[in-house]
């Protein structure tokens, strides 16, 4: 799966995209599917069909890539609700923050990278701050000096994921285009 | 092997303990702060000492550095029995599988010995001393063993090993349940890895809510060169650098003594304001 966490910088991006999530503010076009949404819901579309799902709070969605969570929420995220979105079978947990302050902002970071490493699941973080967004995403074992930490920056960011589920348990393999 | 034994129990003897205990160092006067705990965490590098004069010596180097303080708990490293290893007649042992079966054996008395040095830290200091052996993990307040939970003005604290930093179910019940701090005595690694290091009592920190305490031993132990990095951990919001660390070790070694007071006020209404019970399953579409 390619996804796209942000908004459009230039075209080339959006050739053979899967899945772009961005904050409701940062219009896109050009992918197969979007998530976008806020801190108060989310809407889901599929490019070339009328389906669309739309949500507030946490909702568990079915896509073509698997079963991904969407958590939106204006106050700090639990690692427990993240920890419930893996028992229900999904491959990758989204989450759209609205932060009061800049120590929630990183109280959610570490909470959400703490979280994807215990429980074996990877988090997509949009989070808007004094209408600034900060994005991150941390994969197990992934990552520079496999911190689990591939991304966690202000610009948009492409990366590569595959998730391969056998016997022995969840395999992630990841790649990120931080250049654009 | 039997031997071995009877020689270092009259290395360490109860008649060498009882010269030795008198000098170890004393606390100045010290004032309780309603509200806050105060805790000092020691890093150390690892150096083997000869008998209980050479381990009381070496333990007065930290505890001048926290005189002034007068702290409430004090969390040394782990395994600190070891540093008992150039004592007669361990030393005169090579490597091998024969030295470590002899370790095995002498670990009871020199583990026992090092608790009674620790116990009359915690008495003479009226304070709480934590530590490892390779007997396990002890706690003596003010002389008096304690359980791996115990109180400290009114307030809980818990000590665990290295291996439940990472059980989050674990370490909620515990909040749950009146725990405030968690102390971990720890042990530094030849493979340290920052990232590894940071997802024990900083991350649980920040996902729990409580005060870590995380002492190190590093230095060269048994031709392996350890590295480790104690810290004091909050959670983010209620720390002045927005960083997760009350205070930490800015190196990987040496020897350091890491001073800290607990606002316990702040944590308790961090604790308060997150204490939302999360009851969505995502049953889905």
């Amino acid at each position: 799966m390619r996804l796209l966490l942000g908004k459009q910088i230039v075209l080339k991006e959006f050739y053979h995209t899967d899945l772009v999530v961005s904050w409701i503010e940062e219009p896109v076009s050009g992918a197969s599917t979007y998530l976008i949404g806020n801190d108060k819901g989310f809407m889901y579309i599929v490019a070339n069909s009328d389906e669309i799902h739309y949500g507030n709070d946490s909702d568990l969605l079915n896509t073509p890539f698997g079963k991904v969570a969407v958590i939106c929420s204006s106050k700090g995220i639990h690692w427990e609700l993240i920890y419930n979105s893996k028992k229900s079978d999904a491959l990758l947990t989204i989450i759209f923050q609205r932060a009061a302050n800049i120590s929630d902002v990183l109280l959610t970071k570490a909470i959400c990278w703490g979280t994807s490493r215990e429980f074996n699941i990877p988090v997509a973080l949009l989070t808007n701050h004094a209408e600034h967004l900060q994005y991150q995403f941390c994969v197990p074992n992934q990552g520079r000096e496999q911190s689990g930490l591939v991304y966690d920056s202000t610009a948009s960011c492409m990366i590569d994921m595959d998730v391969s589920k056998t016997e022995s348990g969840i395999f992630f393999s990841v790649k990120s285009f931080a250049e654009g | 092997m039997g031997l071995s034994r009877f020689l270092l129990s009259l290395s360490l003897s109860r008649k060498q303990l009882q010269i030795w205990l008198r000098q170890l160092e004393q606390p100045f006067p010290s004032k309780k702060v309603k509200g806050a705990i105060k805790a000092a965490v020691v890093q150390m590098d690892y150096i083997p000492v000869s008998g209980i004069g050479g381990f009381v010596t070496l333990i007065n180097h930290f505890l001048v550095k926290m005189r002034d303080f007068s702290p409430q708990i004090i969390v040394f490293p782990h395994l600190m029995d070891t540093i008992f290893y150039r004592t007669f007649p361990i030393f005169l042992f090579s490597r091998g599988k024969r030295y470590a079966r002899m370790l095995k054996e002498c670990s009871v008395t020199t583990s026992r010995t090092c608790e009674k040095v620790m116990a009359e830290i915690s008495k003479v200091w009226h304070c709480s001393v934590i530590f490892g052996t390779t007997q396990g993990l002890f706690v003596y307040n003010e002389g008096v063993r304690q359980e791996s939970i115990f109180e400290v003005q009114d307030y809980k604290v818990a000590v665990l090993p290295k291996r439940l930093l990472t059980n989050s179910w674990k370490l909620k019940q515990l909040v749950d349940d009146g725990v405030r701090i968690v102390s971990a005595p720890g042990f530094g690694l030849s493979d340290y890895r920052e990232w590894d290091d940071r997802f024990h009592m900083w991350a649980h920190s920040q996902m729990i809510g409580f005060y870590g305490l995380w002492s190190a031993m590093s230095g060269k132990f048994l031709g392996r060169d350890l590295k480790a990095r104690a810290s004091v951990t909050a959670p983010i919001p209620i720390t002045n650098s927005l960083d997760g660390y009350i205070v930490k070790n800015n190196s990987l070694n040496g020897d350091t003594v890491l001073l800290a007071e607990l606002d316990m006020f702040k944590l308790e209404s961090f604790i308060q304001a997150r204490n939302v019970p999360v009851t969505y399953n995502f049953k889905g579409h």
